[in-house]
């Protein structure tokens, strides 16, 4: 119930405070997500329930369809397609699709996956030594790679194997109910009508499949090897072994090596996705308004020149930007931006590190890190709230200042609930994808200027979660590819979180069918 | 008394002068790279902000810098013939590849989850919003791994580098099918059951009605898709390594200026490829913007 | 219809455009070597390389083709990792990373059938080379340069004969004129310096039962010694011009140097031999370093002094081409085309006696440094990072190490060091 009052912002007479509305939303919210994580714990039971009742009947439908199969759906459970094949010449091609199929994944079993998801439990005995140029032994990362594979073709085999099961009973049943079978050119037409979510999906899910979801599972798996760097030794594929070692990286990233850092770029990350999309929001909202004001000209000419800075590529306008700012303990030797309040504005002996990077100024880096990403992104935001300004009814303004409700009034309850309904959503989308913003912070800062914690280790204190994954896997000596999963795993998590809450609010808008 | 149209004008003034100042700050570094793009001093540091002399070395430097020709004139980074037109060259045949690989993709995703019915329509959805929330980059390594084993990534031969950078920025695009899909749900369905009366199948209603149907979005997607190889610097980075005649412009600009010998002597000089690259983004961008402000607001009101 | 036709027709070009390339690819080269060398060294190879393919041995290798890419020795370890059957046949690198190329099989050993290499390698080579490439019987690498260190430049206007004997009177001169001094006090490479001056240890021992263990002790009174006198250089609170504006230390990089002498704001540095092609005439390389003053004495500056390597990718396929080349390009004739061409010392025997090495003068200043150099086996994966902050800790805008901090900074700087590996 206090769910609809306060999520319909009403324009007429404002017969509440406008500050006790947003704490009520506030409030709304947070009670809401409260809400849906416990209906999603509430729901793990039943869902494992269901999943299992599924393999049962799974299990269940393969053994009565055996049961009650005639002699050639029998046949069927080891030659893919003979109930199709066999029982007439129009269904020829259908049946050697299948048992394409069937040919193929077991050619690549025998000769290639077997090999590699036997020595999937140990990652392989001997490290790998060159003769020749030719490597002789076990690449671990190999293995692991391709018993991954492997596995994943396992699965959708035996999805295959269902499916031909189902297949040749129901070709069966068909024939014993004495309709007749489909032709070669009914079954192109139903590849291209009924079933053309199957045919169209195909290519896409593949895709997804082998450059998504492979190396996804794969990296969690890494987090559990000792593969990067652990207590002095070095484990490298190939010419050294991998193994699995459980939980260890974990309990090292949260505890003895970086346990202190890794709360701290938590913090940091947080913090600046917040400030980043709300200073972009905010910017933005107010620079649009200024813009669409009816009486400003040339409305096409601020927009286009604000435009121009986010059409130059992000990574040609942070790596000028980093250099703008630049900074020497010579002075002389400095950027322009310095350079220019020295010379222009006259302040004396003016050379500030902006970026922290010789003395290390961690919290003027922090700064200007937000005030570049301003610079950068506002356009953005200043784009999509033009957008919505210019779908607001006029006639709501009118009929409000009719009203006597000055300027400001008139921006609290119409043109604020207004943006904000629209952009809600894409504003908590924003935010997650800030918590992932690698190149700002990267080309800016490369990580920021590097902080001591008691631990001994140094990390950069502009990290972000991803830029730290970045620093401790790519161009270092030692590279720590178990910590960065376990990072990523973790950055995972927390971005999983905050989208579970966008899912919640988009949720509640798509019921706001009642918005005017 | 101040009568109301004095009041408008003085809020006038007041929006235009906040607006002229913005537009200064907003626009002032960009005119500094630009004007120090035709420097005559090619260090990163300068006496002065503006330059004191101009030439247009710095951008023919970028094409035959290092030839046997000029080198005085023009020397070369790192002794290699100036690798610029063919990191531009690269990009742009990965960024075509992928642009016509995923706008395919996109389609064809939008197409099945907004039309059609079937089971795992929902399902499909949720693990599509999961799976990008993962931060891409281990996968980089691994995927990068995979591909070499296969001989599309680190190989001696550009064309299988290439074709490598565009299978990974494209196959998985399917993913990203809100915007698409959000446009197609607001075609009216009584056009596909009118098709569907008339005896086509929904592949025929696909490609010959709704595609037609959906000039501006595909128009953006294309766009989009387009302008982003040009742009991404992390996974053309993981699989180009250091190969130099493979590489992008974001990673051969990147590695200009990481070089601190190089962003030191020839700071100009990346300003100038930055210009170059810049000048023919910048008007996809700008004709893209009325596609864009569509897109962003189109997909995401329709939520 | 028509939009299907132009789709078709756009992947069309496409894959035009990609056959096209193809054929002006051609075939995959693998009768070609490719030889990572420093930038300024480039032209060296080069040549030696055409010579190898052209000359050598009868023309033996007529059919290959070497290619010479630029690429920093510190860089070897990462850029292997990367990808090893993608890096270099024959790559240069520094004596520190020897060991983890050993470990890490990045590195083909000089055994079997290259064991004839390793004779030649021993015999022509100064013996203070070889340690760090040979474990037991093995030799690894082929020894290049010997001068992977730094010393201590000044301008000869500003400064005299004995004013550069003590770097606390240089300092202190440059102070007074309001002159800068490049150092690079946040780079391990540099600010170990005043720890090896002061007699610490950072390095790999193996003890008794055979394991390896890490033996650092900064955290000591020599540590505190040594922090204390840094800080009076390098920290704000001490080490600013006689006016107060700038600090005298500033951050060192290559062109650091070069410019500040331009225009006389720098007057003195730390550097390695490697700057020498643009320095203007008044700045010369001091034949001794400056002593040191840690507490009250003033010592002999310790700094690292390694040597640099050729070694041979095991993973590539024409690896005894490899060796050969390898053998070739640090022979007696390509070193001394190397000294010849960026004064880099030699370590083939032969090379360092002849007469344009004795008289160099930057020959005398390494061999002033190859006296107290810290030879450089192998440092923690953490080392260079410590190093860093600590000496950037020292002069912070906010929150920097105070003289009286040291100590605890000198704790978290040996933990940090150590990292995960057993202390000895």
């Amino acid at each position: 119930m206090a769910n609809e009052t306060n999520a319909t912002p009403t324009w007429k007479i404002y017969n509440r405070p406008w500050y006790l509305r947003l704490l009520f939303a506030i409030w709304g919210y947070i009670k809401n997500v409260g809400l849906m994580i416990w209906s999603v714990i509430k729901a793990i039971p039943f869902k494992l329930w269901g999943l299992i009742k599924a393999i049962g009947r799974l299990f269940y439908g393969l053994g009565y369809r055996f049961v009650k199969g005639d002699w050639r759906t029998k046949i069927s459970y080891v030659i893919f397609g003979f109930g199709c094949f066999s029982r007439s010449p129009k269904q020829f091609l259908k049946g050697l699709l299948w048992l394409a199929v069937e040919v193929v994944f077991v050619l690549y079993m025998v000769f290639f996956g077997s090999a590699y998801l036997w020595k999937m439990g140990s990652l392989g005995d001997v490290p790998v030594e060159y003769e020749n140029g030719v490597p002789v032994g076990d690449d671990s990362l190999q293995i692991l790679i391709y018993s991954v594979f492997s596995i994943l073709l396992i699965i959708f085999f035996a999805y295959m194997y269902v499916k031909n099961t189902k297949v040749a009973f129901d070709t069966q049943k068909h024939v014993e109910a004495g309709k007749p079978l489909s032709t070669p050119k009914q079954q192109l037409n139903y590849a291209l009508n009924d079933g053309y979510h199957v045919t169209v999906l195909i290519l896409p899910i593949l895709g997804v499949l082998i450059i998504t979801i492979m190396p996804l599972i794969i990296n969690i798996l890494v987090a559990f090897t000792n593969y990067g760097r652990v207590d002095g030794e070095v484990h490298y594929a190939p010419g050294n072994l991998i193994d699995w070692t459980g939980f260890q990286a974990f309990e090292k990233v949260f505890g003895s090596q970086y346990g202190e850092a890794i709360w701290n770029v938590l913090a940091w990350t947080l913090i600046w996705a917040v400030f980043a999309t709300f200073t972009n929001f905010f910017f933005g909202m107010f620079l649009a308004m200024m813009i669409n004001k009816k009486s400003i000209k040339m409305k096409v000419f601020w927009r286009t020149c604000f435009v121009l800075v986010i059409a130059i590529p992000d990574f040609v306008t942070l790596l000028m930007m980093s250099k703008f700012f630049s900074y020497s303990d010579n002075p002389s030797l400095s950027g322009p931006f310095n350079l220019i309040v020295r010379e222009w504005f006259g302040v004396d002996k003016f050379n500030h590190d902006w970026f922290g990077t010789t003395v290390g100024n961690e919290i003027s880096a922090k700064i200007m890190v937000i005030i570049v990403n301003l610079w950068r992104g506002m356009p953005f935001t200043m784009l999509a709230t033009y957008g919505i300004l210019m779908n607001i009814p006029e006639d709501l303004y009118e009929s409000s200042r009719i009203d006597g409700a000055g300027p400001v009034r008139r921006f609290v309850s119409i043109t604020f609930p207004y943006i904000m309904f629209v952009m809600g959503p894409q504003l908590i989308t924003t935010f997650t994808g800030n918590i992932n913003n690698f190149n700002v912070i990267f080309f800016l800062t490369g990580g920021g200027p590097n902080h001591l914690y008691q631990s001994g280790k140094t990390v950069g204190a502009t990290n972000l979660l991803i830029t730290w994954l970045y620093s401790l896997t790519i161009s270092k000596q030692d590279p720590e590819y178990n910590y960065g999963s376990v990072i990523g795993i973790f950055t995972f998590l927390i971005s999983a979180f905050f989208a579970l809450i966008v899912f919640n609010s988009s949720k509640s808008v798509k019921q706001e069918d009642t918005f005017q | 008394m101040i009568g109301i149209k004095s009041k408008r004008i003085i809020s006038d003034t007041i929006i235009y002068v906040v607006l002229t100042i913005m537009i200064v700050i907003w626009l002032f570094p960009l005119l500094w790279m630009i004007m120090r793009a035709f420097d005559v001093n090619s260090s990163s540091s300068s006496l002065t902000v503006f330059p004191e002399e101009y030439t247009f070395n710095n951008f023919l430097a970028l094409f035959v810098g290092g030839h046997k020709f000029w080198p005085n004139k023009f020397p070369s980074i790192d002794y290699e013939v100036n690798p610029y037109g063919t990191w531009m060259i690269n990009t742009a045949i990965i960024a075509a590849g992928a642009c016509i690989i995923s706008t395919l993709m996109v389609l064809m995703v939008s197409y099945a989850l907004s039309r059609l019915r079937f089971n795992m329509r929902k399902k499909l959805m949720n693990i599509a919003l999961i799976l990008g929330l993962f931060p891409g980059f281990l996968s980089m390594i691994i995927l990068y791994y995979f591909f070499k084993n296969i001989g599309l990534a680190a190989s001696t031969s550009r064309v299988m580098n290439l074709l490598g950078l565009i299978l990974s920025y494209s196959l998985a695009a399917g993913t990203g099918y809100y915007i698409v899909k959000g446009f197609f749900d607001t075609v009216p369905m009584a056009i596909d059951e009118a098709a569907r009366i008339d005896g086509a199948t929904k592949n025929r209603i696909f490609w010959q009605m709704i595609i037609p149907l959906s000039k501006p979005i595909i128009i953006y997607t294309v766009l989009t898709t387009f302008i982003g190889p040009w742009c991404d610097f992390m996974m053309a980075k993981v699989f180009v390594g250091n190969n130099v005649d493979s590489m992008t412009i974001a990673v051969g600009l990147q590695k200009w200026l990481a070089d601190r010998e190089v962003s030191e002597k020839y700071f100009t000089r990346f300003c100038a490829g930055g210009v170059v690259i810049s000048i023919p983004i910048v008007t996809l961008y700008l004709i893209m913007q009325k596609f864009y402000v569509a897109g962003i607001t189109g997909g995401a009101a329709k939520g | 219809m028509k939009k299907l036709l132009s789709v078709l027709l756009a992947s069309a070009t496409a894959v035009t455009a990609c056959a096209g390339l193809a054929a002006c690819d051609g075939a995959e080269n693998s009768k070609e070597l490719v030889i990572w060398c420093p930038s300024a060294a480039m032209a060296v190879y080069t040549k030696l390389g055409e010579e190898f393919v052209s000359t050598y041995n009868d023309g033996a290798y007529k059919d290959y083709t070497i290619k010479v890419i630029a690429h920093e020795e510190g860089n070897a370890e990462t850029d292997l990792g990367v990808d090893l059957t993608q890096g270099a046949d024959v790559y240069f690198t520094e004596g520190g990373q020897i060991e983890r190329l050993i470990t890490k099989k990045y590195i083909q050993p000089l055994t079997g059938k290259y064991a004839k290499y390793a004779e030649t390698v021993k015999s022509d080579n100064t013996e203070a080379a070889l340690p760090t490439i040979t474990k037991g019987e093995t030799v690894y690498a082929f020894p290049a340069t010997a001068d992977n260190t730094w010393f201590f430049w000044y301008d000869n206007t500003f400064f005299d004969e004995d004013d550069i004997v003590s770097f606390d009177k240089v300092f202190k001169k440059a102070q007074e004129a309001n002159k800068h001094i490049a150092f690079a006090y946040d780079n391990g490479w540099y600010n170990t310096a005043w720890f090896m001056t002061a007699g610490c240890t950072m390095d790999y021992v193996v003890d008794s039962s055979g394991t390896k263990k890490y033996k650092i002790d900064v955290d000591s009174e020599k540590g505190l010694l040594a922090a204390q006198s840094l800080h009076t250089y390098v920290s704000k609170e001490t080490g600013m011009f006689a006016n107060g504006e700038n600090p005298v230390i500033i951050g060192c990089d290559n062109a650091t140097i070069p410019n500040g002498a331009k225009d006389g704001s720098v007057v003195a540095g730390f550097q390695g031999s490697w700057i020498s092609g643009d320095l203007p005439a008044k700045i010369v390389p001091a034949a001794k370093a400056p002593k040191i003053k840690i507490g009250e004495e003033e010592k002999e500056m310790v700094n690292f002094f390694t040597y640099k390597y050729a070694g041979v990718n095991p993973a590539r396929k024409n690896v005894d081409i490899a060796m050969e080349l390898a053998a070739f390009i640090t022979n007696e004739a390509g070193q001394a085309a190397r000294f010849e061409a960026t004064a880099s010392n030699p370590t083939n025997k032969k090379v360092v006696a002849s007469d344009a090495v004795k008289e160099s003068p930057i020959a005398q200043a390494i061999a002033d440094r190859a006296a107290h150099g810290y030879s450089q086996l192998s440092q923690t994966a953490d080392f260079w990072s410590s190093f860093e902050t600590f000496g950037k800790n020292l002069r912070l805008e906010t929150g920097a190490t105070t003289y009286a901090g040291l100590a605890d900074a000198l704790k978290l700087l040996q933990v940090g060091v150590l990292g995960d590996e057993t202390p000895a």
